[in-house]
C-alpha cells in the first residue's frame, strides 16, 4: 500500500540545512503495523511528517518517492496530493491536549474532518461523530461533543484525535509517539484501540516511538533509524532477538527492562556520545563515532545487507552470532557490583513520613461565592527511608509521588502529619536548623533543560549552594572541579553555559549541584525520564556508582518501572495520594499483592500476560470512599466501598505490606487477563 | 456566574480606586482654592471659598464626602457653566462616544486587516510592506499627523473643514486621527499572534484533516489569534480616550476631552473632577464588557 | 539531483538574508536615535542662534533665507535652533522617568512575583486601578494642580509607565519561581535575596529592556501631547509639543513651523521602535529560557 523509496527531507535552521531524512526506503501493507524507532533527533518524526505532508514550512522533501496505492505523492500536483493524503492518511500526535484547537468544541473539530457526504445535515454529522467516538471507546460520546479540549484528560483527547484521524476511513494511520505523554495504563488502552482498529478496518499503522519494548510488543515489523537513515529493518521478533546493527544492539542493551531479573548485578551497557549534527553528518557509517566496534572501513558507507527472511541492516561489523563474544569483550567495562548490602546494614530509618498529608487549594470562596475546592495530593502517607537503600516510588501521574519528593526536600510543607529526619521533626524547626536538615536532603530534577539557569555558567550553578554555606572562594572552586570530575564532566565543560551542553551533560551538572552539599539522601524526581535511552543508561550507571562510592540513600521517583527495577531495592506503589503496597523490588515485580500493582505491571509493554486496566485515575478532589482503587478494581466488593483497607504484612518472599481487603496470593497472578 | 459576579466586583473596586486616585491626585498637590481664585485674590476671599468648598475640614472627612457625592452624582457646581458639573460632562458624552466609537471601529478594522496581510501575504514583499507600514505608523506622533491632515485636506485641498462639528465632513479627519491611536498596535499584536499560532500543534491536526489552506488560516489560526488582540482592546480604548483629549482640542470637537482641557486651563476644578471621574468609570465599564466578551470567545477564560 | 541542489541553495540564501536583515534593523534604529539625540544634547554647541532671541523684523522667514536653515517662527526666532533645544525637555524627562519606572517596576514586580500572597495582591490591584485611568488624563489632573516643572513631569510620566514594567516582571517572576533551577537554589539553601539577585534579575532583564523602549515611546508621546495642550513646562522653554501647537496656528502661513519639530519627534520614535523590535527579536531568538543544543 505504502512504498517509500530513497526519500530525503531537508530542514532549514539557523545553524544550516539539516538533512533530517536521508535516502530512506520502507514499505507498509494494509493491516500491518510498522514500528519506527530511534533516539530523538534521528529523523523518525520528520520521516513520518514527510509521508503525511505535514512538514514545517522550513522543511521539504528534496528527493525520492512516496508511493501510496500506486500514486507517487511527491510527483502529484499540490492539491491532488493533498486530497489523496486527506482521503487515505490519518495522523495522530504526541501531545493530544495541545493537538486539539482549544477554542473549538470536540464535536465541531470532528465534523470538520468528515467527508462532505457525511456533513449534509447537522444531525447526520453529529451521529457520525458519535459513531466515531464510540469506535475509539469514548464513554458517553453524546455528552462529549460539546466538551472543550481543556476539559478532557490526555487519554480521552488522544481518543478524540484518533476519531478525527479515522473520520474519512483512511487506509494508513501515522501515529507519532502517540502515548509518550500518557501513563502506562492509558498507553495500553490507546494501543489496544489502535490494535482493534487495525484488525477491524484493515488499517496500516506507522507507529513512531522511542520505546523499543512497546514496538516489540505491538508492531509486526520494525525499522530502526539513526541519524536520518534506516540502520536496520525486519520482522519485530527477528530484529529484537537477533539485532545485527550495532546501534540496535546498543539500544537494546541500554534499556533496563521490567522483565529481566538481573537487578543489582549488571551495569547497563551505555552508548557514549550524542547523535551527529545532521547538517554535516560524518562520512561512512554514521554510528561509527559512537560505536565501540568501529574500525577503519566504517569510514566508508556500509552496504545494505538483505537476509532471506527480509531482515536488512547496514553495518560493517554486525552483531548477531558474535553477540556472546562481545559480551566477553566488554567484560572489563562491567564494574563488579557488590549487589545489595546485607540486611544488617539497613533498618535504621534515616527519614520518616508519618501520616503525612498535603492538600492544595484549587479555588477559594471569594465574597461567599463559589465553593472552596481542595485537591488531596498526599492523603496520609507513612513511609520510612532506610539508610543506604534505594527506595522507588511508582504510580500513575497524579498519584502524589512528586509531591512526596517535594515534601522530602522541603519545597512543600505538609498540611498534616510529620516528616522526621534522624528522629527529629523537620517542619517545626527554626530557620537555622531547617537549613541544616535541608542540606542533608537534595533533589535531582526531571527536566535537564529547565534545571539550570541559562544565564549562569555551569560552575557557578554547582558552586552556588557552597557559597551560601560559607565556603571560601578558592576552596569552592576546587571542590566544584572535583565534583565535576566525579560526575564525569570533561574538563572545560564547567566554564560553559547550559545551552552549550547536551541533555546528558546537563543532568550530570544537576547531579553535581545536588552533591555539592554532601547530602545523605538524594531524591531523584523522574531524573532520567526526559533523556534518551542511551543517555539514560549513562546517568543510571553514574547514579549507581555514586551510591556505592558515597554511601548515598536514594529516593527514586519514576513512572518507568524498568528503571525502578534496575535501581531500587525497595518499592512503594502509590495510588491517588496513598501508598497501596510496599516491599522488596523482586517481590513486588514477581508477586504483586495489590491488584493495582499487578495492573500497573500488566500494562507495561512486553508482559506476556498482557492485560489492560480500564478507566482513568479519579479526581483527587473527590476521591472514592473506602479503598480508592475500588472504582477500577475487578475484585472490588461492597466491603471495599465501606471500609478503608489498612496496611498489613505480606507473608514470605521478603515481605512488605499491602493495603487491600483481598490481596493477591502468589499463585493468583494478574486478575485482569 | 461565579466569573461574572467576581468580575463585577473587581470593576466596582476599580471605580472606587480610580475615584480615590483622582481625589488624592488633586488634593495632595496643593489647595485647589488658591488655584481657583487666581493670583490677585484677597486673603478674605480665599478664606471664604475655603469654608464654602469645605477645605478647612480634615482630608479624610472630605474624602468620605467626596465619595458619597460621587456615588449619588452630586458634584460641585461648575465655575464656568454654573450648573452641576456632572450634567455638563454628561451633555458632552454623546459627542465623545461618537468620535471614539468610530475611531475604535476604524482602528480595529484597519489594524486587523493590515495585521492579517502582514502575517499571510503571499509573497515576501506582500508581508513586508504591511509590516513596514505598521512600524512606521506606530512611530508617527498623532499630533504631527493631525497637523499634516489639516494642512493637506483642509488648507491645501480645501476638501474638509479644519474643525468644529455638525456635518459628517467634520468627522472624517478626527476619526482618522483617533484610529491611529489603536490601529498600528492592533495590527502588530494580531500579526505576531497569527505567526506564533501558526506553529501550534492543533494547526497541524487541522492540516492533517485535509482542510483547505484558507480554512486553516481563518478558523484555526486567525480566530485563535484574535484572543490576545481582544485581551488588549481595553488598553486600546484607554489609548483612544487619551487620544480623544488631543484630537478634540485639535479639531475643536465639543466632547469631554476638550471640555476637561478647557476646564483645566480655566481652573474650573469641579468640572475637571467630574470629567475625569466620568471617563474613568466609563473606561472601567468598557473593560468589564471586554472581559465578558473574551469569556464568550475563549472557553478557557471562563474557568478562571 | 539538480532539484535537490536548487532547493537547498534557495533555502540557504533565504536564511542568510534573514539574519542580515535583523541586524540591519538594529543599526538603522540606533543611527536614527543618534541622529536626533546627539544634536539635541549638543544643542548649545551646534545651534546657530539662541532659541529665544526675538527678531520681530524677520518673522516667518522661509527656509534657507538670511542664514536661517529652516527659517524663523512668528516671533522671528530661528526654527532650527528651537527644534534642537526643543528636544531637551522631552529627552531628559522621559529618560529619567523610564529609568525610575523601570527600577520601581522591577523591584515591586520581583518582590510580588516571588513572595505572592497579600503583598502581590495589594500591589497588583493598585497597578490595575491606576491603569483604569487613561494615562494622559491622569497626567493632566496632576499637572494642572501641581504645576508643570521638570520634576513633576518626570513623576507624572514615571507614574504612567511603572505598571507596564511591574506587570511584565511580576508575570515572569511567577513563572521563574516554579522553574526547577530556582527550586534547586531553594533546596540548596540559597537565601531569598541571593536568589532574586542571581537568578531573577538576569532572567527578567531582557524583557525589562524591551519594555523600557516601549515606555520610552509612550512617554515621548505623552510629553509631546502635554506640551501641545499647553500643559508643558513654561511657554518660553522650547518644547516640541508646544512648538507644534503654535505651528498649528500658523499653518496657513508656514507649515514648517509645526512639521519640523514633529518630524524630529518622528525620527526619534522610529529609531526607538526599531531598536526595541531588534532587541525583542534578539532576546527571543536566544530564548529567555530557551532550549538549545
Amino acid at each position: 500500500m505504502l512504498n517509500v523509496d530513497k526519500l530525503s527531507t531537508d530542514i532549514v535552521t539557523a545553524a544550516g540545512v539539516v538533512h533530517a531524512v536521508d535516502r530512506v526506503s520502507l514499505s507498509l501493507e494494509r493491516g500491518e503495523m510498522l514500528g519506527l524507532v530511534g533516539e530523538s533527533g534521528c529523523g523518525k518524526t520528520m520521516l513520518a511528517m514527510s509521508i503525511a505532508g505535514l512538514l514545517p514550512a522550513s522543511g521539504s522533501v528534496v528527493s525520492g518517492s512516496i508511493v501510496l496505492n500506486d500514486r507517487d505523492l511527491t510527483r502529484l500536483p499540490y492539491d491532488e496530493a493533498k486530497r489523496l493524503r486527506a482521503q487515505n492518511i490519518g495522523v495522530i500526535f504526541q501531545n493530544p491536549t495541545s493537538a486539539l484547537n482549544p477554542r473549538m468544541s470536540v464535536g465541531s473539530q470532528i465534523v470538520e474532518a468528515l467527508n462532505p457526504e457525511d456533513r449534509t445535515s447537522a444531525a447526520g454529522a453529529d451521529r457520525k461523530c458519535v459513531e466515531l467516538l464510540g469506535m475509539v471507546g469514548v464513554p458517553r460520546p453524546w455528552d462529549r461533543l460539546s466538551d472543550y479540549p481543556h476539559e478532557l484528560s490526555g487519554g480521552l483527547a488522544q481518543r478524540v484525535l484518533i476519531a478525527i484521524a479515522l473520520a474519512r476511513n483512511p487506509e494508513l494511520l501515522i501515529a507519532d509517539e502517540p502515548t509518550t505523554a500518557l501513563d502506562v495504563t492509558i498507553q495500553a488502552q490507546i494501543l489496544d484501540v489502535i490494535d482493534r482498529l487495525r484488525s477491524e478496518l484493515g488499517l496500516g499503522v506507522l507507529l513512531v516511538s522511542h520505546d523499543m519494548a512497546l514496538v516489540a510488543e505491538r508492531a509486526d515489523r520494525v525499522a530502526v533509524m539513526y541519524a536520518g537513515r534506516v540502520a536496520e529493518t525486519g520482522e519485530v521478533g527477528e530484529v529484537f532477538r537477533n539485532p545485527l546493527h550495532r546501534y540496535t544492539a546498543g539500544l537494546l542493551d541500554a534499556a533496563p527492562s521490567v522483565w529481566s531479573t538481573g537487578h543489582g548485578r549488571t551495569r547497563l551497557l551505555a552508548i557514549d556520545g550524542t547523535p551527529p549534527d545532521l547538517s554535516a553528518p560524518p562520512p561512512g557509517c554514521r554510528f561509527a563515532p559512537r560505536c565501540k566496534f568501529s574500525e577503519s572501513r566504517c569510514s566508508t558507507e556500509p552496504e545494505v545487507v538483505r537476509l532471506d527472511n527480509g531482515h536488512t541492516y547496514a553495518c560493517w561489523k554486525p552483531a548477531g552470532e558474535l553477540l556472546e563474544a562481545t559480551s566477553a569483550e566488554m567484560a572489563p567495562d562491567v564494574a563488579p557490583d557488590h549487589g545489595a548490602p546485607p540486611d544488617g546494614d539497613r533498618g535504621q530509618p534515616l527519614m520518616s513520613l508519618s501520616e503525612v498529608r498535603k492538600e492544595f487549594v484549587i479555588s477559594r470562596r471569594v465574597l461567599g461565592i463559589g465553593t472552596e475546592r481542595r485537591r488531596q495530593a498526599v492523603a496520609g502517607v507513612s513511609l520510612d527511608i532506610l539508610e543506604g537503600e534505594s527506595l522507588g516510588i511508582v504510580g500513575e501521574s497524579g498519584c502524589g509521588k512528586s509531591t512526596i519528593a517535594r515534601l522530602l526536600v522541603g519545597l512543600e510543607r505538609p498540611t498534616g502529619g510529620t516528616v522526621t529526619l534522624h528522629g527529629r521533626k523537620t517542619a517545626a524547626d527554626g530557620r537555622g536548623e531547617q537549613t541544616a536538615w535541608r542540606r542533608t536532603v537534595q533533589l535531582v530534577f526531571q527536566d535537564p533543560y529547565l534545571s539550570l539557569d541559562p544565564t549562569m555558567r555551569v560552575r557557578d550553578s554547582i558552586a552556588e549552594p557552597l557559597l551560601y554555606k560559607g565556603g571560601r572562594k578558592r576552596a569552592v572552586r576546587d571542590l566544584v572541579e572535583r565534583l565535576a570530575a566525579e560526575v564525569g564532566l570533561a574538563e572545560g565543560v564547567t566554564r560553559r553555559r547550559p545551552n552549550e551542553l547536551s541533555g546528558g551533560q546537563r543532568q550530570r551538572v544537576g547531579i553535581a549541584r545536588a552533591l555539592a552539599l554532601d547530602p545523605q539522601i538524594l531524591v531523584a524526581d523522574e531524573a532520567v525520564s526526559a533523556l534518551d535511552v542511551s543517555v539514560q543508561a549513562v546517568i543510571l550507571n553514574l547514579l549507581k556508582d555514586l551510591q556505592r562510592n558515597r554511601g548515598l540513600t536514594y529516593v527514586f521517583i519514576s513512572h518507568d518501572l524498568g528503571v525502578v527495577r534496575y535501581v531500587c531495592d525497595r518499592v512503594a506503589v502509590m495510588y491517588l495520594g496513598k501508598i497501596v503496597e510496599t516491599g522488596p523490588t523482586e517481590r513486588i515485580f514477581s508477586a504483586p499483592a495489590h491488584p493495582y500493582t499487578a495492573a500497573l505491571l500488566a500494562a507495561v509493554p512486553g508482559n506476556a500476560k498482557r492485560a489492560t486496566l480500564e478507566g482513568e485515575i479519579p479526581s483527587a478532589e473527590n476521591p472514592p470512599s473506602g479503598c480508592r482503587f475500588r472504582t477500577r478494581c475487578r475484585l472490588a466488593t461492597e466491603k471495599c466501598a465501606l471500609e478503608e483497607p489498612v496496611m498489613q504484612n505480606v507473608e514470605g518472599d521478603g515481605g512488605g505490606a499491602v493495603a487491600c481487603h483481598f490481596p493477591l496470593a502468589r499463585t493468583e497472578g494478574i486478575p485482569l487477563g | 456566574m461565579r466569573f461574572f459576579v467576581l468580575r463585577l466586583f473587581t470593576a466596582m473596586l476599580a471605580v472606587w480606586g480610580a475615584l480615590t486616585i483622582v481625589f488624592f491626585a488633586l488634593n495632595m498637590t496643593g489647595s485647589p482654592v488658591a488655584l481657583l481664585v487666581g493670583d490677585n485674590a484677597t486673603a478674605e476671599e480665599i478664606a471664604r471659598l475655603t469654608t464654602e468648598f469645605g477645605y478647612d475640614r480634615p482630608l479624610v472627612v472630605r474624602y468620605v464626602i467626596f465619595l458619597r457625592d460621587a456615588l449619588t452624582g452630586q458634584f460641585p457646581e461648575s465655575l464656568q457653566y454654573h450648573s452641576n458639573s456632572l450634567d455638563v460632562v454628561l451633555e458632552r458624552i454623546p459627542a465623545t462616544l461618537l468620535l471614539s466609537g468610530l475611531g475604535l471601529l476604524l482602528g480595529v478594522t484597519v489594524g486587523l486587516g493590515v495585521g492579517y496581510l502582514a502575517a499571510n501575504g503571499r509573497w515576501a514583499w506582500s508581508r513586508r510592506v504591511p509590516l513596514a507600514i505598521i512600524v512606521c505608523a506606530e512611530a508617527v506622533p498623532p499630533i504631527l499627523l493631525g497637523v499634516v491632515l489639516v494642512l493637506i485636506f483642509s488648507l491645501k485641498l480645501g476638501w474638509l473643514p479644519t474643525g468644529g462639528s455638525g456635518s459628517w465632513k467634520n468627522l472624517i479627519l478626527p476619526v482618522t486621527l483617533l484610529s491611529v491611536y489603536a490601529a498600528p498596535s492592533i495590527a502588530r499584536v494580531f500579526r505576531a499572534s497569527i505567526v506564533s499560532n501558526a506553529h501550534a500543534d492543533h494547526v497541524r491536526t487541522a492540516e492533517a484533516k485535509g482542510l483547505s489552506r484558507r480554512m486553516v488560516r481563518l478558523r484555526h489560526i486567525a480566530a485563535n489569534a484574535l484572543i490576545p488582540v481582544i485581551n488588549l482592546i481595553g488598553v486600546h480604548v484607554g489609548a483612544i480616550l487619551s487620544g480623544a483629549v488631543v484630537t478634540e482640542s485639535l479639531f475643536s470637537w465639543p466632547g469631554v476631552g476638550r471640555l476637561s482641557v478647557d476646564a483645566l486651563l480655566n481652573r474650573d476644578y469641579p468640572l475637571v473632577l467630574a470629567s475625569v471621574c466620568v471617563v474613568a468609570v466609563g473606561f472601567v465599564i468598557v473593560n468589564l464588557f471586554v472581559d465578558i466578551f473574551i469569556a464568550v470567545l475563549d472557553p478557557r477564560a471562563r474557568e478562571r | 539531483m539538480s532539484t535537490l541542489f536548487n532547493k537547498t541553495f534557495a533555502l540557504r540564501r533565504r536564511q542568510k538574508r534573514n539574519r542580515y536583515r535583523s541586524g540591519v534593523q538594529g543599526i538603522v534604529g540606533l543611527a536614527l536615535m543618534g541622529m536626533v539625540i546627539i544634536p539635541v544634547i549638543f544643542a548649545p554647541l551646534i545651534a546657530p542662534y539662541s532659541p529665544t532671541a526675538l527678531n520681530l523684523s524677520n518673522v516667518l522667514a522661509g527656509p534657507m533665507t538670511g542664514g536661517h536653515i529652516l527659517g524663523t517662527d512668528q516671533l522671528g526666532r530661528d526654527l532650527l535652533s528651537r527644534v534642537l533645544y526643543g528636544g531637551r525637555v522631552p529627552l531628559i524627562v522621559v529618560t529619567a522617568a523610564v529609568l525610575l519606572a523601570s527600577i520601581v517596576g522591577v523591584v515591586l514586580g520581583m518582590t510580588a512575583g516571588y513572595l505572592g500572597g497579600w503583598i502581590d495582591q495589594a500591589v497588583s490591584r493598585f497597578a490595575d486601578i491606576q491603569l483604569s485611568i487613561p494615562s494622559l488624563l491622569l497626567a493632566l489632573v496632576m499637572l494642572a494642580f501641581a504645576g508643570s516643572s521638570l520634576t513633576t513631569l518626570i513623576l507624572v510620566i514615571a507614574l504612567g509607565s511603572w505598571p507596564a514594567q511591574f506587570r511584565i516582571v511580576r508575570a515572569q517572576s511567577i513563572s521563574l519561581r516554579k522553574m526547577p533551577f530556582v527550586e534547586a537554589a531553594v533546596v540548596g539553601c540559597v537565601p531569598a535575596h541571593a536568589i532574586l539577585r542571581r537568578h531573577f534579575l538576569p532572567n527578567v532583564m531582557p524583557m525589562v529592556v524591551v519594555t523600557a523602549t516601549l515606555s520610552l515611546s509612550a512617554g515621548l508621546l505623552i510629553v509631546a501631547s502635554l506640551g501641545f495642550l499647553g500643559l508643558g513646562i513654561r511657554p518660553d522653554t522650547p518644547d516640541w509639543g508646544a512648538m507644534i501647537a503654535i505651528g498649528q496656528t500658523q499653518l496657513g502661513r508656514s507649515w514648517l513651523l509645526a512639521v519640523a519639530p514633529g518630524v524630529a519627534l518622528l525620527l526619534l520614535l522610529l529609531g526607538v521602535q526599531l531598536v526595541g523590535d531588534w532587541l525583542a527579536d534578539r532576546f527571543s531568538v536566544q530564548g529567555l529560557l530557551a532550549r538549545g543544543g
